[in-house]
């Protein structure tokens, strides 16, 4: 999109190819899923679903997005598609990789020696996993 | 007689049959409370969250939700923690910075953990180097996007705590309104200019991901 339009993008950078970052995340607070574990895992599913939608009807998914993104021409849509296709994943477990990429940004005293694994909870992917693998 | 009650008993099997039928095929039972969803970034990278409302599937799998837009990770953390959403759809980083706060958060699920943030510029701007003294546009000013930015600048050669300063602008579309516009060119290229130059030369811009 941005190309077409005569810009100019830095987005070949040898150096952040294959970092990882917790980019795009699901976040609710520990209260909640102690509170509420089968809404926390529902929600986990409704987008591992959605994610799956994504990936098998293009068409559909496109006109949703023509509605949220309301700046964006049908050709936009359709050249983000595949991109995003390889970026979303079918099993989408929180990075503990991507929270240490964090750590070691944080100006936080307490970055460099938190744990990253207490900052995530695998447990409703890996319930989803253990599922769809039964099936 | 007997033919009467074996149509009885009939009735009565295909009755229970039907029973059975859509008690098993019927939607997990929804919770009463409604949750709400904060998404905090428009663009591609919400995807699943919008299409979960748009095709029921939080419904289809038994919650009550709604999404709401809230601008930028640090806003998304603050309802998160305030009560007012059940979850957010966002960046990790704002999150782990609150977490390293002692904010009682945690990540659920990562559907994408690539930094794939791009920073865009006019054409003319072809070095890295160039880029000192301008004004980068974020959505916002805190959470995945600035650290995002800050990571590619470090690639780059760029100081960005030094070398740029930054603007909140939003969503896409709007930076892209920024950049046309030549409002976030450099200082030293503004200097050396005319005002129509300005307008065609301008600078830079971080999206996210359309």
């Amino acid at each position: 999109m941005a190309k077409k339009a005569g810009f100019n993008v830095f987005d070949d950078v040898p150096s952040l190819k294959n970092i990882d970052y917790p980019a795009d995340s699901l976040i609710a607070t520990r209260e909640f899923i102690r509170r509420e574990p089968l809404i926390a895992e529902r929600v986990v599913k409704s987008i591992a679903d959605a994610i799956h939608f994504y990936k098998n009807n293009k068409r559909q998914s496109l006109a949703i997005l023509a509605k949220y993104l309301k700046g964006l021409s049908s050709e936009d849509l359709e050249e983000a598609y595949p991109r995003y296709f390889s970026s979303f994943r079918d099993k989408p477990y929180p990075s503990v990789q991507g929270v240490q990429t964090v750590f070691k940004w944080s100006k936080h005293p307490k970055a460099k020696d938190a744990d990253p694994a207490r900052f995530v909870e695998r447990r409703f992917v890996e319930s989803l996993d253990r599922q769809s693998s039964k099936q | 007689m007997k033919n009467a009650f074996v149509d009885k008993f009939l009735l009565w099997r295909v009755w229970f049959a039907l029973v059975v039928f859509f008690y098993l095929t019927a939607p997990l039972p929804v919770e009463a409370a409604k949750h709400m969803i904060g998404y905090t970034t428009i663009s591609f990278a919400r995807t699943p969250v919008w299409i979960a409302q748009d095709l029921r599937l939080y419904e289809k799998n038994g919650v009550d939700a709604e999404v709401v837009f809230l601008r930028g990770g640090t806003v998304g953390t603050q309802a998160l923690i305030g009560g007012s959403v059940s979850f957010i759809a966002s960046s990790g980083s704002a999150a782990v910075e609150a977490i390293l706060s002692g904010a009682d958060l945690v990540i659920l699920a990562g559907y994408s953990n690539l930094l794939d943030q791009m920073l865009v510029t006019k054409k003319e701007i072809k070095n890295p180097t160039q880029l000192k003294g301008a004004k980068i546009a974020l959505n916002s000013l805190s959470g995945g996007s600035m650290l995002a930015i800050k990571i590619i600048l470090s690639a780059l050669g760029i100081d960005p705590d030094k070398d740029v300063s930054y603007l909140a602008l939003g969503d896409p579309a709007s930076r892209f309104t920024a950049l046309k516009s030549g409002m976030l060119m450099p200082r030293s290229l503004q200097r050396r200019l005319t005002r129509w130059r300005r307008r065609q030369v301008s600078t830079f811009l971080t999206m996210s991901r359309l």
